[in-house]
């Protein structure tokens, strides 16, 4: 088959154009996609930024609190007492004044005398030296980190409580990292991110309603699809905790 | 100044006892040199020795534990069994002294300066003095009830005066939590032990 001049110029001009929109529609999407990845990874960036300073702030407030507390004569006086019903009404007590989600009181060797929220009289002893903030508080250091803290997320502090030099005893105190702090971030942000705090891969708290699990790769964004909707995803690990425990967030750009 | 107070502590009520119990069993009293440490921390100051399993002990006639500078004055105080310890106020201010700790709870409630209480300890055991009115303050007093027993200086340096020669449970008590407990056989004349306490 033979075509005319005439048809093979107009074929070459066809071939041309449908070549040339082809690449435009592969360098529009390119050009998108890095779009949304540059927009998604400025999100983590600035989700990270803000949830290090809330975490901070938190973190100092519960500290500097925490400090007085544990210099209180009451305290120093009935933490080497050991009754535990007595304990554990102190620790309701500073957890109100703290406005925290959980008070511990330990003796100078790491065991639990009193917590908020176990019951004292049928409470199993409890050995809490083995936790970094416990251990790092019988050494006479406050400390202050994230941790998952009985299936939840947590930002934990520690207190050493000393009679003179030497240390009596040990308070932490801590706060979930849940779906509240999750829309207050997403209020402070005003990006229109939503985001999702996760251990291991479980949701523990967020500013959607979403699944018990949920991953995102920490490379670069990925589509997911969540009730319906479509989000591009992308995990961080939160400030303050080792990269390898799993503890992050998920930012989820519609 | 601790050290004169040391000194009046044992004259006041141990001298006596263990110049008794010393001409009563015929025995040749010795004295025990010695050093305590703290693992990792050195010489072990104001820490308490204590040689149990020989006869008990008299109250001393006589104790104190003053209250100065927004201090406790001794940090530390070895009493028998039964003695009434003095707690005078000579700061400028109001103080308060309680405890909670096992041997003795109490609470003297707040005094001003000039004022002075006193309260028996009847039990042996550790009790924690604080001052509700001053966070920083705090001291300790050991009960005991044997008449042998010594704190340590600075330097971890104590001395027990007048023990029979015989065997003995030494026990040693350190506010660090630190402590040591073992079986202790007492030669006739000096001797010299070095003792190096750990936690439980």
């Amino acid at each position: 088959m033979r075509f005319s001049l005439r048809t093979r110029i107009l074929l070459l001009i066809a071939g041309t154009l449908t070549g040339l929109a082809a690449l435009i529609v592969v360098a529009i999407t390119l050009l998108a996609r890095q779009e949304m990845n540059r927009t998604v990874r400025a999100d983590v960036r600035a989700t990270g930024g803000v949830l290090a300073q809330f975490l901070r702030d938190r973190s100092d407030s519960l500290q500097n609190q925490s400090r007085q507390i544990a210099r209180q004569p009451v305290l120093k006086g009935y933490i080497q007492d050991t009754d535990r019903a007595t304990l554990k009404d102190l620790a309701d007590d500073y957890r109100q004044a703290l406005r925290a989600d959980g008070v511990a009181l330990t003796d100078r060797d790491g065991r639990l005398l009193g917590e908020t929220g176990v019951d004292p009289e049928n409470a199993a002893p409890s050995d809490r030296a083995g936790e970094p903030g416990v251990a790092a508080a019988m050494s006479g250091t406050a400390w202050s980190g994230v941790e998952a803290r009985g299936g939840a997320l947590t930002l934990s502090i520690s207190v050493p409580i000393t009679i003179g030099p030497e240390v009596w005893g040990t308070l932490t105190a801590y706060s979930a990292i849940n779906d509240d702090l999750a829309h207050s971030l997403k209020t402070a942000l005003a990006s229109g991110s939503d985001v999702a705090f996760v251990s291991g891969g479980r949701v523990e708290g967020a500013s959607l309603p979403l699944p018990p699990r949920l991953s995102a790769p920490r490379a670069a964004p990925r589509l997911v699809t969540i009730e319906g909707a479509q989000y591009f995803a992308l995990y961080a690990p939160l400030p303050g905790a080792a990269p390898a425990s799993g503890m992050g967030f998920i930012v989820l750009r519609p | 100044m601790k050290k004169m107070q040391g000194l009046q502590k044992l004259a006041s009520g141990g001298f006596a006892a263990l110049l008794a119990l010393g001409l009563a069993s015929g025995a040749h009293a010795s004295d025990v040199a010695g050093q305590v440490s703290l693992p990792r921390r050195g010489a072990a100051r104001d820490a308490v020795i204590m040689l149990e399993g020989g006869p008990k002990s008299s109250p001393l006639a006589k104790a104190m534990v003053d209250q100065r500078d927004k201090a406790f004055v001794p940090h530390v105080t070895v009493v028998t069994q039964g003695t009434t310890v003095e707690f005078p106020n000579n700061d400028t201010v109001f103080h308060n002294v309680f405890a909670y700790f096992n041997a003795k709870k109490f609470d003297l409630g707040v005094y001003p300066r000039g004022a002075s209480k006193r309260q028996t300890f009847d039990k042996p055991g550790v009790v924690a003095l604080l001052c509700n009115v001053h966070s920083e303050m705090s001291a300790y007093i050991v009960v005991v009830d044997t008449p042998y027993t010594a704190i340590t200086d600075s330097r971890g340096h104590f001395l027990l005066r007048g023990v029979p020669p015989g065997t003995y449970t030494l026990h040693v008590w350190h506010e660090s939590g630190a402590q040591l407990t073992q079986s202790y056989t007492v030669p006739p004349g000096a001797s010299e032990v070095v003792l190096t306490l750990a936690r439980k």
